[in-house]
């Protein structure tokens, strides 16, 4: 088949679908003849008009659309018949049905008909419409999008990749940055960022680089005025087709503000984090006190007490150990407590007692601290001035807080803790003060338990004392009362003095040793014997008179002074008797009591005769003086009379001889009157006793009846005494002796040494001798038994011995002669 | 041989006459004066070779009138007499430089045989 009948038949075939084509073609196809009458329709088309195919055909176009011919649309289809010109043209139809409807139409000759084909444009027509009223949009919103970027609250600005400088930035970049955007454009994009940032400037354009985006990143800007901006940098970069980067976008956000807040957020929120943990910390040191004062409750000693509170500050404090103590009085820091594991530490090498260590000095690092009296952290030991190092196997402190306590104002001890790991803060402190406080007070209330505790303690002791000493006593006493009978014994018996207790029927009861010694008898002896079993009856009734006198009345006779003969002689006692009652007041008894007196007797007696010497020594001295101016003028009478009367009567001569005579003796009775009285004073020489006595005798003359035999110690040696004054007593002694012995008769002179200490002389004789009354008197001054004399010579004798401290005795037996002994001291001094 | 004078001073007029007596028996020229007052009196108006002074008298003793006289008569001799135990004075007129002392009664035998030699 040829190439056109191929063609042909295609178009046949073509025509044939051309009809299906057509019905079932979208666009409206119609076919006008050349009068525009219609011949052929689609079913599109009728569907579209709404009318059907019969009424159709056959009918003019300007049936179908009346309007065809006003819109010259009916020249211009008879100008496409005419032509043969294709038309296109576009019609709006407004359809009963669908309402305005656009159309494209194509107006086209076929084979004489003219065709047309309309294409329902609505749609497309719709669309146009909304793109230019979207241009219009697009339009506007690039404005705006304009005025956005440029009065953006943000900075914005495009940097060149490869250059870094700044191609384009906004309004806002630039006037914050202080500068006009034509000034700001075409710099380097470092410029503008703050010099502090730099680091982070480059670091961030490096991160870029590599991942084509920053995000948030804060960094700052720097104004033109020097002040920074806080930026927050978000950038994006910009591509080629190659997804080369061109440029990056950077938007820079202002975030001062924010970082001010953030900041202030930050603060705030550091602030509430400290307040809480300063709550929390401080409710720890509540608890920690609560516990301290709690656990305290139950502790014996303050070291149990200092314990807790190491371990709770080191808890706390987060301390590796720590230790506690007190100032003692000497000044010096004793310590109470140191933590288990601060044992430990503190324990010296060698030592295994764990001891805690007293009176140290208030120095070094830790015990400074109580001589400053404040807390301290020392958070670097080593250079810190009080160091002072540490003990041989003492651990290194690495920290150290020491925190001091006081009471009344005044230190008191301390706490010490040490080595917290990062150092101490003032947190730290605050808790051990706190812990000090609660510390303090259970030191307090200790100390004041243990007061009353002691006081409890002094009062039972007191009480138990107490009862001791009344057991004590009563033992005491029981025994006080065996010795008080047995010491009363002993003084009684040592009492020097007689003491009895008699019943009321004169028997003795109780004596002591002297009474009965001095009956020659024992105690026991003694005892139920009567005075008359021991005395001559008459003595006996004496005493017993006294006694009965004492038993009667009741009343006490004291100071009875009796004589009281016993083996060796009379004695005087001063006697009391006192009557004895019973609880009653019943006499029972009676006690005497008496003392030996004879010593006092004797002294009294001789203060009588010396007071009796006195006084005659006085008038003797005072007449004797007297008597002799007129002695004086008498004898010169009698001397001138004796002298005038030459050749005088024998009686007259006689006469005056008698007055010279009696003169003479007056003359002797004044001196001897007056030796006694005013003794001369002595003028001592040293001379030999021997001579002296033989001086005596050769001024006295010794009747040849009586033989004279002296027995001298040769070995006397001379001795200092007033030689004329001792031959004065030597003669008074030799008359009497003389006198004694009337008739034949030998006087014995004889001189020792006695004890070395004495030279004694003695003068026996062989006369008359003295009876036991007249020894008593024969010292005494005028006593004499002589028809001639005035009984000085004794009494001046005994009163010159005395003056040189010597003495004068005399041993006399009637009928057997005398002998006076004089004891000279050889040194001038003592007496027997 | 000419006479020599000799006061004797002494508040005992008998005294003082009786001893007089004697002495001027025994050849002397002899003046008394019964106290100081009148013995200084004398003292000045004559010479004595020997004055004889009681140590005790009244207003103004023995040794006192000693003193005055000597002021009078520097190198006069004088006696002391006394019937007292006046140890003080006597020591004072010894230094005074009495020739001596005599005690009452006189031993009058002595006492010429002393006039003698004094006054010689």
């Amino acid at each position: 088949m040829s190439t056109e009948e191929e063609l042909w038949k295609k178009l046949q075939e073509n025509e044939k679908s051309f009809k299906s084509f057509m019905d079932s073609a979208v666009d409206n196809f119609i076919l006008l003849d050349s009068k525009l009458n219609i011949i052929d329709i689609n079913k599109e088309t009728l569907i579209s008009i709404g009318l059907s195919e019969k009424k159709i055909i056959g009918k003019n176009i300007v049936d179908l659309y009346p309007d065809v011919k006003e819109s010259n649309r009916y020249d211009e289809y008879m100008e496409v018949l005419r032509t043969d010109k294709p038309l296109i043209l576009e019609d709006v139809v407004t359809h009963p049905k669908y309402g305005k409807k656009h159309y494209r139409v194509k107006v086209f000759k076929v084979e004489g008909s003219l065709g047309t084909i309309s294409t329902d444009i609505t749609e497309r027509k719709l669309v146009e419409e909304k793109l230019k009223q979207t241009l219009v949009e697009l339009k506007k919103s690039e404005e705006m999008y304009e005025d956005l970027y440029e009065n953006a609250p943000d900075m914005y600005a495009s940097i060149d990749q490869k250059t870094a400088v700044i191609i384009r930035c906004n309004k806002t970049f630039a006037q914050n940055l202080g500068y006009t955007k034509e000034r700001i454009v075409g710099r380097p994009v470092f410029e503008i960022y703050h010099p502090d940032c730099m680091e982070d400037v480059k670091k961030t354009l490096q991160s870029f680089k590599k991942t084509g985006k920053v995000q948030d990143v804060e960094l700052q800007v720097k104004r033109k005025d020097g002040s920074k901006i806080e930026v927050s940098l978000n950038a994006s970069a910009v591509r080629d087709k190659q997804g080369n980067v061109i440029y990056s976008v950077s938007a820079l956000r202002d975030i001062t503000k924010r970082k001010r807040i953030e900041l202030e957020l930050q603060k705030q929120y550091t602030y509430h984090k400290e307040l809480i943990k300063e709550l929390r910390r401080q409710s720890n040191v509540t608890e920690a006190i609560n516990k301290v004062l709690q656990e305290a409750l139950t502790c014996e000693t303050l070291e149990e007490v200092g314990k807790i509170c190491l371990s709770i500050g080191e808890d706390l404090t987060s301390s590796k150990f720590g230790f506690i103590g007190l100032i003692n009085e000497a000044g010096l820091f004793d310590t109470i407590a140191i933590s288990d594991p601060g044992f430990a530490a503190c324990k010296l090498p060698g030592s295994e007692k764990i001891e805690l260590i007293s009176n140290m000095n208030l120095d070094g690092i830790d015990r400074s601290t109580m001589r400053e009296g404040k807390s301290r952290i020392v958070n670097d030991p080593a250079n810190h001035p009080d160091s002072k190092g540490t003990p041989k196997g003492h651990p290194q402190i690495t920290a150290f807080l020491g925190v001091p306590f006081k009471r009344w104002g005044e230190t008191i001890g301390m706490i010490g803790m040490a080595n917290k790991e990062r150092g101490y803060e003032a947190a730290d402190q605050s808790a051990i003060e706190a812990i000090s406080v609660a510390f303090v007070e259970v030191l307090k209330r200790m100390q004041k338990e243990k007061e009353n505790s002691n006081k409890i303690n002094l009062m039972v002791e007191e009480l138990k004392k107490h009862k001791n000493q009344l057991e004590e006593m009563v033992e005491q006493r029981t025994e006080e009362l065996q010795d008080a009978q047995d010491e009363l014994e002993i003084i009684l018996d040592n009492v020097p003095g007689l003491i009895f207790y008699k019943d009321t029927e004169n028997k003795y009861i109780r004596v002591n040793k002297v009474i009965a010694d001095a009956h020659n008898m024992t105690k026991e002896e003694m005892v139920n014997k009567s005075l008359f079993d021991l005395y001559p009856n008459d003595e006996a009734q004496n005493y017993w008179d006294d006694d009965l006198e004492v038993i009667k009345s009741g009343k006490p006779k004291l100071n009875i002074e009796e004589p009281w003969d016993t083996p060796e002689g009379r004695s005087w006692i001063n006697s009391s008797k006192i009557p004895f009652k019973d609880e009653k007041g019943v006499i029972i008894g009676i006690v005497g009591f008496s003392t030996d007196i004879t010593e006092r007797k004797k002294m009294e007696e001789e203060l009588k005769r010396s007071e009796k010497l006195a006084i005659l020594g006085q008038l003797a001295g005072g007449v004797g003086h007297e008597l002799r101016n007129p002695l004086g003028a008498i004898k010169n009478a009698a001397f001138f009379l004796n002298m005038a009367l030459e050749e005088s009567e024998s009686e007259v001569r006689e006469s005056l001889k008698i007055i010279d005579e009696e003169v003479e003796t007056s003359e002797k009775i004044i001196s001897s009157l007056l030796d006694f009285a005013r003794p001369k004073p002595l003028n001592k020489r040293i001379v030999d006793v021997n001579d002296i006595i033989q001086k005596a005798f050769s001024r006295t003359s010794i009747p040849k009846r009586i033989k004279v035999v002296k027995k001298f110690d040769k070995k006397i040696l001379p001795i200092l005494v007033d030689p004329d004054q001792l031959i004065q007593v030597f003669i008074n002694i030799i008359s009497n002796a003389v006198q004694a012995m009337p008739k034949t008769g030998q006087m014995v002179v004889e001189s020792e040494i006695l004890d070395k200490r004495w030279v004694a002389i003695s003068f026996t004789d062989n006369g008359v001798g003295i009876s036991k009354e007249n020894l008593e008197k024969l010292f005494e001054p005028l006593f004499t038994t002589k028809t001639k004399g005035i009984g000085l010579g004794l009494a001046v004798s005994k009163t010159l011995v005395e003056g040189h401290n010597g003495s004068i005795e005399v041993q006399s037996k009637i009928g057997k002669g005398s002998t006076f002994i004089i004891k000279l001291p050889i040194n001038g001094k003592g007496v027997v | 041989m000419e006479k020599k004078s000799v006061l004797i001073v002494d508040d005992n007029i008998n005294l003082t006459k009786t001893l007089s007596f004697i002495l001027k028996r025994k050849g002397f020229i002899v003046t008394t004066a019964k106290d100081g007052m009148e013995a200084i009196k004398k003292v000045k108006e004559n010479f004595y070779s020997l004055v004889f002074m009681d140590i005790k008298m009244p207003r103004m003793n023995g040794v006192e009138v000693f003193k005055r006289i000597k002021k009078i008569v520097p190198n006069i001799r004088v006696m002391m007499m006394t019937a007292y135990a006046v140890e003080d004075l006597v020591d004072d007129a010894l230094k005074e430089g009495a020739k001596g002392i005599l005690y009452k009664p006189l031993d009058l035998d002595n006492l010429v045989t002393l006039v003698q030699t004094v006054t010689a």
